[in-house]
């Protein structure tokens, strides 16, 4: 059969053209689209015109024009996915390429930190996960940095916070990377980047805000420039220096108080650096810097920053 | 003396583990556990046939010779017992690729990944080290059975820091 979503666009093409090339009935053409529907696809329907994707639809033919050099066949755009990383994890068990994209129109089980929640509301935002292959272990702290780096690029006003979070000006939290690794030895054979960021107003947690308060950036631009700034970053992992200095330029807390809880406890002092290996160094009041790997960062002062 | 549960929760081991023989001293009494045949189980596999228990007294004198490939008997640890050392005990150590803290199960309400005793297959997930946002699923580089877990749950790990001991299959 006949798939009908490849078909679909965000210009409009008629029913009878879609029943043609399908070899069914209009009739049955309406009840796909309709299964779509369900699926969470926002496909519009006028009576004249026909069916397409909404304008802002990261839909795969729009993608393959706007990135050209990408190989055919390793991009997936859902409905209403439980979550993108999970759907990209049994991808890439089967078989997906480095570099195989999944992008959702929105999650249920979206996922954050150690299996915090990531609200994903339909169409309010962008949803997506990247799929790397044959990695170093050493190099992927670094390619975390990069991920953030290259996200905040891509929406053109982001700050980062370590390690991953994605500020608007006023510092309130647009977005977040999260990558999941397989490691076997030395070798990550499975890296999944996965990122969520607000792009309407929906109902967001508080000290969250939508990029759409900073900028307008259609989720399809958005999606285009960050697989270009990864890429562009990507080439980069070499060269350690070059991310840091990207990413301390879009830093935040670098040189302010902060309160870094984790879960041996809170240290709190002056953000001063982050290294090669991703940690992030605090000088407390007293006493010697505490190298963090992991936890959550929260400039002293400015609450609105709590993740 | 042995508790029947934890003869009982010894002969699962070797049924599900297939390893060849476990000897286990206890409060001055010594059991030794044979499978049958040393073949590995395959997970959801049948278990190999019914182990034969025998118990001995606590002296060198009853000691069996083990099974060739298995130089020390594997070592039942519970967690908690000193850190096996050495490299020369046959035992296969996974270590941390990266600096982090160190998960037992995939998020905090879910069972651990493995346990001790538990037969892994070479690529399965033994843990998560988590370091920025990066979860790192640890895969298994050998088959065999977890005798030991070294660090706690959500304690920090360093690069090459042991986080299993594997008795190799």
């Amino acid at each position: 059969m006949i798939e009908l979503l490849p078909l679909l666009g965000t210009d409009f093409r008629s029913g009878t053209e879609l029943a043609r090339e399908l070899g069914v009935s209009r009739v049955a053409v309406w009840k796909r689209i309709q299964r779509l529907r369900e699926m969470g696809y926002p496909v519009e329907a006028h009576p004249k015109r026909g069916y397409r994707l909404v304008e802002e639809a990261p839909a795969p033919g729009v993608l393959a024009a706007r990135l050209p050099r990408r190989p055919a066949g390793s991009y997936r755009y859902l409905g209403v996915t439980a979550s993108t990383q999970e759907d990209l994890r049994r991808w890439a068990a089967h078989g997906a390429p480095s570099g195989a994209l999944v992008v959702a129109e929105g999650q249920t089980a979206g996922r954050g930190r150690r299996g915090r929640r990531w609200q994903s509301p339909p169409s309010k935002g962008l949803y997506c996960s990247v799929l790397l292959r044959g990695l170093p272990v050493g190099k992927l702290p670094l390619l975390g940095l990069a991920g953030g780096v290259a996200l905040a690029e891509a929406t053109g006003v982001g700050r980062v916070k370590w390690p991953n979070d994605i500020l608007g000006p006023d510092g309130a939290k647009v977005g977040g990377v999260l990558m999941e690794a397989q490691t076997n030895g030395e070798e990550a054979h499975v890296v999944i980047l996965g990122l969520g960021v607000n792009l309407e107003p929906a109902d967001l947690p508080d000290h969250a805000a939508a990029l759409s308060r900073y900028s307008r950036v259609s989720r399809t631009d958005l999606l285009v420039a960050f697989v270009q700034r990864l890429e562009h970053w990507l080439d980069r992992l070499d060269r350690p220096g070059e991310v840091l200095a990207a990413w301390r330029r879009r830093d935040v807390t670098l040189g302010h108080q902060v309160r870094v809880r984790t879960r041996q406890g809170v240290v709190e002092g002056r953000a001063v650096g982050v290294r090669t290996d991703g940690t992030f160094v605090v000088r407390p009041m007293s006493g010697e810097e505490v190298a963090v790997a992991a936890g959550d960062v929260e400039l002293v002062g400015q609450i609105r920053t709590m993740s | 003396m042995f508790k029947f549960e934890e003869i009982c929760e010894l002969i699962r081991l070797v049924a599900s583990t297939g390893v060849a023989a476990i000897e286990v001293e206890h409060g001055g009494s010594r059991l030794k556990i044979e499978g049958a045949g040393g073949t590995v189980a395959q997970p959801g596999a049948p278990a190999p046939a019914v182990p034969v228990v025998q118990a001995m007294p606590a002296s060198p004198a009853g000691l069996v010779p083990a099974p060739d490939g298995l130089g020390a008997p594997p070592a039942v640890a519970e967690e908690g017992t000193p850190p096996v050392e050495g490299g020369e005990d046959g035992l296969h150590y996974v270590t941390s690729p990266i600096v982090g803290t160190f998960y037992r199960a995939p998020n905090p309400d879910a069972d651990p990944y493995v346990k001790v005793g538990d037969f892994v297959e070479k690529g399965q997930v033994l843990c998560i080290v988590e370091a920025m946002k990066l979860m790192n699923e640890i895969e298994s580089d050998r088959s065999g059975t977890i005798v030991k877990v070294f660090p706690e749950n959500a304690q920090p790990v360093e690069f090459g820091e042991r986080l299993f001991a594997i008795q190799p299959a």
